[in-house]
């Protein structure tokens, strides 16, 4: 059997919780090898994508495969390829970390002990104390350790470095970042922590009321995607090569986020008038997705209401 | 010759590298013939995919300011005058493109640049006497 090119495949993706839709129609592709940052405000649908990814609940329309593999069945058919630490995992308080190391170790054959002992039982965390009695970046710390030692071929994460202190995020992304290198493995990401993940993600898939507003190259994005400042009433020239991927009014111009593979001089040719065009950082293009996404959401409303 | 990141700044990480080097290449700071870190080393060393020093490299051989030699690793290449003649033309060219940007932003034409770039010299010229 042949390797498929991609680790994860989702095709319209959807969750409903109630009668709300958690996950609305994801459809994505991501290749071996990269790290992907999973961004999105609270609610985004992070969390549920990331478990459907595990396997762990069911999807109500379309469906994720790993590896080929239905994700549902994953778990199952080959449950030491995906390694995981979600929201609500949480050992039990009397463990220590000796035991939780020793329990993914059996679990996983390609398990690395001498990683799991250095970066696990690193920042004053000793082996024998109890999982309870840990304070929460240790147990982050602890957690997300045996999920990089496993040696599994995708390993979701929601929130690793959260309650970490800055040396220990720093620590934590550039190992994965090593692990993903040397052996290949894929890793998604979940995290509200943007100036961090910017730093070590290849890809970066963007999150809003359900839907997947953004999924690129964080390097394609960064050639592509301006943010234009345009004095009012500018105009577009049509049929212009170049997306809008967000704008907002302000009072004296108009804020546009364009993207196209003709970079800059494409984007200035699209105007009427001379725009000032600068790169944009992922802080920035996010906050002008969601936010443009929610005032949608927003406006979406009062027209059923 | 120590290469640093700026992950924020929305310059791709690639031409961050290259502009780098090219930097190195044309200041002497890389002499030719110097071995410059393989692929694997230089991700590792910047915490980055390798596939990101692969697009760099490349492009600095297309320049022809690097040579990859298969199974030896990439080699600063033999200067030739005109080589960095014209290196270091294209590398000041981005500077003074970017220095014009700069400018028309604050309001101020070619011209107006030009003459303060000038007037900075002089002065940079008189506090060396």
């Amino acid at each position: 059997m042949t390797e498929p090119t991609h680790v994860l495949v989702a095709r319209r993706l959807s969750r409903d919780y109630g009668r709300r839709r958690a996950l609305d129609a994801v459809s994505l592709e991501i290749p071996a090898g990269r790290i992907v940052a999973l961004l999105g405000p609270n609610g985004a649908g992070k969390s549920t994508f990331l478990k459907l990814c595990a396997g762990m609940i069911e999807p109500t329309d379309g469906g994720a495969s790993i590896f080929g593999i239905s994700a549902r069945e994953a778990p199952n058919s080959a449950p030491w390829r995906v390694a995981c630490l979600l929201d609500s995992h949480e050992p039990p308080e009397w463990a220590d970390g000796r035991r939780l190391v020793a329990m993914q170790a059996e679990a996983s054959p390609r398990f690395d002990r001498a990683f799991a002992d250095a970066f696990c039982f690193g920042g004053g965390i000793d082996p024998r104390q109890p999982y309870g009695s840990l304070s929460r970046g240790q147990r982050r710390r602890l957690l997300a350790g045996v999920v990089l030692a496993s040696g599994a071929d995708l390993i979701l994460l929601d929130e690793p470095a959260d309650g970490l202190d800055t040396a220990a995020r720093r620590d934590l992304y550039d190992r994965l970042r090593r692990r993903v290198n040397d052996s290949g493995s894929t890793a998604i990401v979940a995290t509200h922590n943007i100036h961090d993940i910017e730093r070590v993600a290849d890809d970066v898939a963007i999150l809003a009321r359900g839907r997947l507003v953004l999924h690129g190259s964080l390097e394609e994005l960064r050639e592509e995607v301006r943010e234009i400042e345009a004095p009012l009433g500018a105009a577009l020239k049509p049929d212009s090569p170049i997306e809008i991927l967000a704008r907002r009014r302000e009072r004296d111009a108009e804020l546009l986020w364009a993207r196209s593979t003709g970079g800059e001089r494409a984007i200035a040719a699209a105007f009427d008038a001379a725009p000032a065009i600068s790169p944009v950082g992922l802080e920035d293009l996010y906050l002008a997705l969601t936010q443009t996404s929610f005032e949608e959401f927003e406006s979406a409303q009062e027209v059923q209401s | 010759m120590r290469i640093r990141l700026d992950h924020h700044s929305g310059e791709p990480i690639w031409r961050q590298i290259v502009e780098q080097v090219k930097y190195g290449v044309a200041s002497a700071a890389l002499e030719p013939g110097a071995q410059l870190p393989s692929i694997r080393a230089l991700a590792a060393e910047l915490g980055i995919n390798p596939r990101t020093v692969v697009k760099a490299y490349e492009e600095l051989d297309h320049m022809g300011l690097v040579v990859m030699r298969q199974g030896q690793g990439v080699f600063v290449a033999d200067r030739r005058p005109d080589v960095t003649a014209s290196a270091r033309r294209r590398l000041i060219a981005d500077l003074g493109r970017r220095l014009l940007a700069e400018g028309a932003r604050l309001g101020a034409d070619a011209d107006e640049v030009i003459k303060i770039v000038s007037e900075v010299a002089d002065e940079m010229e008189r506090q060396h006497d």
